[in-house]
């Protein structure tokens, strides 16, 4: 038994060394990156506009007992213009904020700004539901507002990153897990997706294309 | 005399690369060790050590740098009195300090032409200094695990610290900084953290004794962007 136990651990150690002589690679058909460009205002106002939109949609449905219960137009005009410290745990505070935070700035990324203008864009779009959407049920937050874009950006920038590696591997699993990091880069708007083309000069040399769409 | 011409070129250009990257903007981040000391009501007063993180974004002209600032620790205090409305405890647990300041850089030369830009940072802080109470004594009133003390504080800060000076902040310039900052209390609050989604206020109270923080932070860390 010891025998053959060692007979099939030697089998796949071989196999194993086998594969790395041989060094296969999986055939990528697109390839992912950030490619930073200039915006018109019109486009800026645009994407901050839909930011603006989907926070009044999305802020009843992530948190409806808050929202029925706290939230009301008088509590808005009482809490609007009013900046406190928030007494929220750090599931709130160090958690749901820096992840929110780093999801606008990887969508701001997607859409071709470079890091600082995302970082620009996710404090304005986090200023604007503090002190103009999230007022529905209680005053803007002192740590909502730096903690969302700042360690936002930080937590975005190692997600930016991470993901970028995870899905030029091309491997289903790492794919899947470089879009659920990063699902900005699922959608249409991400402009980082390169298509690659495989070329051979008729020489015996081959090579990659990279595709850049406008 | 050509290689005299290109020495001179060079050194000329090394002098101007001194401030290295300047007229940008710049996030940077790393990790902390704080040394707090407490001087709290009854004249109870505690020293803890802790770790934490910090984190700055700002504008860099040449030589001047303006910042928006956090530092953030966490760590253990013994015992300490705390005292809201009629509910007085003394226990020991854990805190976390979370700190907010702009502030102000200046940056100067350790020596000519160094790799290491020395600066010097000042500015106003806000805090939010919250405790949990592990091990508790109930003097009077009512208290429970799940309380939270809590208080907010303003006061200063200034700090010295060191960072590459690197052609630019692309290569991620490494900083250290030790930072000192003392706070007084202005409102007390006691929370109720049953449902950690939803924290009940159960009271809060303007500052009737003084409560003095004061931190002592080494802060380290690198320019992300």
């Amino acid at each position: 038994m010891l025998k053959i136990s060692i007979l099939i651990v030697f089998s796949l150690f071989s196999g194993f060394i086998h594969g790395e002589e041989s060094n296969p690679t999986r055939d990528a058909m697109w390839h992912y990156e950030y490619i930073d460009r200039n915006h018109e205002k019109s486009e800026t106002w645009k994407h901050l506009g839909i930011i603006y939109a989907a926070s009044w949609a999305l802020y009843p449905l992530t948190q409806p007992t808050v929202f029925k219960d706290n939230g009301s137009f008088k509590n808005y005009g009482n809490n609007f213009g009013e900046v406190v410290f928030d007494r929220d745990t750090p599931f709130w505070n160090w958690l749901v904020h820096p992840i929110s935070g780093s999801q606008l700035y990887l969508y701001y990324r997607a859409n071709g700004y470079n890091r600082i203008d995302s970082v620009g864009l996710t404090f304005i779009s986090s200023t604007l539901f503090e002190f103009t959407v999230e007022v529905y049920t209680e005053p803007a937050s002192i740590q909502d507002l730096y903690q969302t874009p700042i360690l936002g950006s930080i937590l975005g920038y190692g997600i930016e990153n991470l993901s970028l590696w995870l899905l030029n591997t091309n491997h289903p699993i790492a794919k899947f897990l470089g879009h659920t990091l990063n699902p900005s880069t699922m959608f249409g708007f991400f402009e980082g997706k390169v298509r690659t083309v495989p070329s051979l000069d008729g020489k015996g040399g081959a090579g990659v294309t990279f595709i850049y769409e406008f | 005399m050509n290689s005299k011409l290109l020495l001179f070129i060079l050194t000329l250009l090394n002098s101007t690369f001194v401030f290295a990257y300047e007229n940008e903007f710049a996030l940077k981040g790393g990790f902390s060790t704080a040394f707090s000391h407490l001087k709290y009501i009854d004249h109870s007063q505690d020293n803890a050590l802790g770790i934490g993180f910090n984190t700055n974004f700002g504008y860099k002209f040449k030589r001047w740098e303006f910042n928006l600032t956090s530092f953030i620790a966490f760590g253990e205090m013994e015992k300490l009195t705390y005292q809201i409305g009629n509910t007085r405890v003394q226990g020991e647990g854990s805190f976390n300090h979370v700190n907010f300041a702009p502030t102000a850089r200046y940056y100067f030369d350790v020596k000519e032409n160094g790799n290491w830009k020395c600066y010097l940072s000042v500015g106003p802080v806000w805090s939010l200094n919250t405790f949990k109470l592990e091990d508790f004594t109930i003097e009077s009133g009512a208290y429970k695990e799940e309380y939270r003390y809590s208080y907010t504080s303003r006061g200063w800060l200034v700090a010295l610290g060191f960072e590459e000076g690197l052609a630019t902040k692309y290569l991620k310039p490494t900083f250290i900084e030790f930072l000192y900052s003392y706070q007084t209390a202005y409102e007390i609050a006691l929370l109720d953290n049953s449902d950690f989604k939803n924290v009940e206020t159960l009271n809060t109270d303007k500052v009737r004794t003084n409560i003095y923080t004061s931190i002592f932070m080494i802060n380290f860390g690198i320019v992300f962007f």
